[in-house]
């Protein structure tokens, strides 16, 4: 997948999604959901899904029973393999992009350079403030404060709220000034040009076109 | 000769500080190939005249600026930094905001590029500040998984490598213990032997006022002092920017009962033994300093105290219980560990608030409790006020307050005078030494020397996860 470039890897990843949200069929579904956990296999990425699932699995239970209560089950099923689908293909996506080719991918694709450093930047300070929040847990629990999942510690959580919204305010502050004083402002082209695409890449972008459109047909179809 | 900055009465107000000054009426001349330490207390308008120099104000923070301020003969009223850029670099003191690319080599490549060289004399400034540092090695790696003093390096060279005649170094030592900061300290020599320019804000003084040619000395946004650095000793002890701790109260007779016990400690983290088989003992009433480098285990340790983490292997007792699985919320009646940054704890909207925040404080606090805990810690006036907008020096007196208010046992501190200028050092000093004398138990983890003189009875230094010595004061 590496040997890709970024650009192709992100029109996928797109085309993926409009495919999961064109198909109409539950059996269909199934298959995608199939496929996308196969090439996970094919990525050993078992321990980072696990952990992603950790998260998004109580997400795509609400939506079951949301779907459950307010439709019927086949209709809640049907939301859960699709919410399930989309949450695999971003995980796919961003488990085979660094932050940086994110940003130049998405550069390549005409998006203002402004625009994907921004958005680099900000992935890259994801790691900067799960370890500040991990901090402000460990204070407020050596103060006494019962941050353990449990109903009656709901209220507990502006304990952690109010600390780490400050510090995410002083850290974008602090950023700006960083960016001005080292003059981010400059209109000057900062990254090489992108490497060619070759004949294959093109191909497979035809490919997943092609296969998008029969994947809505078959809906329409049956 | 012109100078290459010139202030000529330089007031600034802060957007929405009700016209409150800042700086009051400021000059400053600094010739090329100078330099200067600018020294001052936590809001002594330091980092205010670097933003000024650097012509962020007012272009990027607005504000009321009044008087006369050009770098390299650029008025900054007209000019904002971008345009500065080839004249002035500027490190700011949050390493973690300064350094945001995916990776050391493109950290130094940013500003270059941004001034429109072309990709080979890039490459050779690039390599030329890396080797000067000894940075080579760090090209690839993120800059996020660097230590503290290599994040300060890299910082330093990111803004080294551009052909800007005036560096502007806000707090470069900030954090770092004695080798790091060493270290540092010594890039900076080297820079100013290159005939860079160099301009330091730094409350950490001690060691750098040796380096140094000139020394500037803010106190509340006022120039108090502006002259060689030879002759500037006296004046940072007068004003308690280098600390001088006073003689220690007399204690009572040691007692030998055992309050917090380490038992063989290890422990390991992603495949690194960060403890190697730690035995601790804290007496009551003691004061236990643990002191060494960072890096060395000490953070690490002290949160086995409360339960945060647990061991690998070992076990430690508190009043002759075993922590084992117990969660740090239960323990904060024992043990009550006030961490580096205070800004982690707050959350309520004033003082008195946060320092009753906890229910353990809530249930053990009583009004006359809450009179002697302003009193000893010096923040009856600040009870009204909101813990977000105080000095370094007062949020920390807070937060060992609001610790103080759930009555721990045992009081541990991490890197208590982290951040803080020598008058605050002073003042903690006193106040540990005042629990002292009331009988309170307290660990204190820090690799600031001379504070681990003035407030322990007892030294444990640590290298490298073990305890190496231990000296009996």
């Amino acid at each position: 997948m590496k040997k890709v470039d970024p650009r192709i890897r992100v029109i996928l990843g797109i085309l993926t999604v409009v495919m999961v949200l064109l198909t109409q069929r539950r059996w269909l579904l199934a298959v995608e959901l199939g496929a996308l956990l196969g090439g996970l296999l094919v990525l050993s990425r078992a321990r980072e899904l696990l952990s992603y699932l950790r998260i998004s699995g109580p997400m795509v239970a609400v939506v079951v029973l949301v779907g459950w209560v307010s439709f019927s089950w086949q209709d809640a099923m049907e939301m859960g393999l699709r919410f399930m689908a989309l949450f695999l293909v971003s995980f796919l996506l961003f488990q085979s992009l660094t932050v940086e080719e994110l940003a130049q991918a998405l550069k390549g694709l005409g998006v203002p350079w402004s625009f994907c450093f921004i958005l680099a930047t900000a992935m890259r300070y994801v790691s900067l403030l799960g370890r500040k929040l991990k901090s402000i847990v460990d204070a407020q629990r050596s103060r006494g404060i019962d941050l353990r999942p449990r109903l009656r510690n709901i209220p507990n959580l502006m304990a952690l709220a109010v600390p780490f919204l400050v510090q995410c305010f002083q850290l974008s502050e602090d950023l700006a000034v960083a960016l001005e004083a080292r003059g981010f402002v400059r209109k000057v082209e900062r990254r090489r040009p992108p490497r060619r695409i070759t004949l294959w890449e093109y191909g497979l972008v035809v490919g997943w076109i092609v296969l998008t459109f029969v994947v809505a047909y078959l809906g329409e179809a049956t | 000769m012109e100078s290459l900055v010139n202030l000529e009465s330089v007031s600034y107000a802060f957007p929405g500080s009700g016209g409150r000054k800042a700086l009051e009426k400021v000059d400053l001349q600094i010739q090329e190939g100078d330099y200067v330490l600018l020294c001052g207390g936590s809001g002594s308008g330091k980092t205010t005249l670097a933003y000024i120099v650097a012509g962020l104000i007012p272009h990027l923070l607005g504000g009321n600026l009044e008087g006369k301020a050009t770098v390299a003969g650029v008025d900054i009223s007209l000019r904002g930094p971008s345009e500065l850029l080839p004249h002035v670099g500027l490190v700011i003191q949050n390493v973690d905001a300064q350094l945001f690319n995916p990776s050391v080599a493109d950290e130094m490549t940013f500003g270059l590029q941004g001034l429109g060289m072309n990709e080979e004399e890039i490459q050779s400034r690039v390599s030329a500040m890396a080797h000067s540092l000894g940075i080579g090695h760090l090209m690839e790696r993120s800059p996020q998984e660097l230590s503290g003093g290599e994040k300060k390096l890299v910082a330093l060279a990111s803004i080294a490598s551009m052909p800007c005649r005036l560096l502007i170094v806000d707090e470069p030592l900030a954090h770092l213990d004695e080798e790091s900061a060493k270290r540092v300290r010594g890039v900076l020599r080297e820079l100013n032997s290159q005939g860079r320019t160099l301009l330091v804000m730094e409350h950490r003084v001690q060691g750098l006022i040796e380096d140094v040619s000139r020394c500037v000395l803010l106190d509340c946004g006022h120039k108090v002092y502006d002259g060689p650095a030879a002759g500037a000793g006296e004046e940072l002890v007068k004003r308690g920017l280098i600390p001088v701790y006073g003689e220690r109260k007399r204690r009572g007779k040691r007692d030998e009962e055992t309050v917090l016990e380490g038992r063989g400690l290890y422990h390991r983290r992603d495949g690194l033994l960060l403890l190697k088989g730690v035995d601790v003992k804290v007496r009551r009433g003691e004061t236990l300093a643990i002191l060494g480098p960072n890096g060395a285990g000490k953070t690490t340790l002290i949160r086995h105290f409360n339960g945060l983490l647990r061991p690998t292997e070992g076990e430690v007792y508190v009043m002759g219980e075993r922590v084992g699985r117990r969660d740090p919320s239960e323990m904060s009646g024992k043990v009550g560990l006030v961490f580096q940054n205070p800004n982690d704890q707050f959350f309520r909207l004033k003082v008195e608030e946060e320092i009753l925040a906890s229910p353990q404080a809530k249930k053990r606090c009583t009004e006359s409790r809450l009179e002697e805990i302003c009193e000893t810690m010096g923040i009856r006036d600040l009870l009204g006020r909101s813990p977000f907008k105080l000095s370094e020096g007062e949020k920390r007196r807070v937060a060992i307050a609001s610790i103080l208010a759930m009555e721990p046992e045992i009081l541990v501190l991490d890197e208590p005078t982290s951040g803080q200028d020598g008058r605050a050092r002073m003042a903690l000093a006193r106040t540990l030494d005042d629990l002292a004398q009331r009988g309170q138990t307290t660990v204190v983890v820090t690799h600031d020397m001379g504070f681990a003189m003035a407030v322990a009875d007892r030294i444990l230094e640590m290298r490298a996860g073990k305890v190496v010595s231990e000296v009996l004061l």
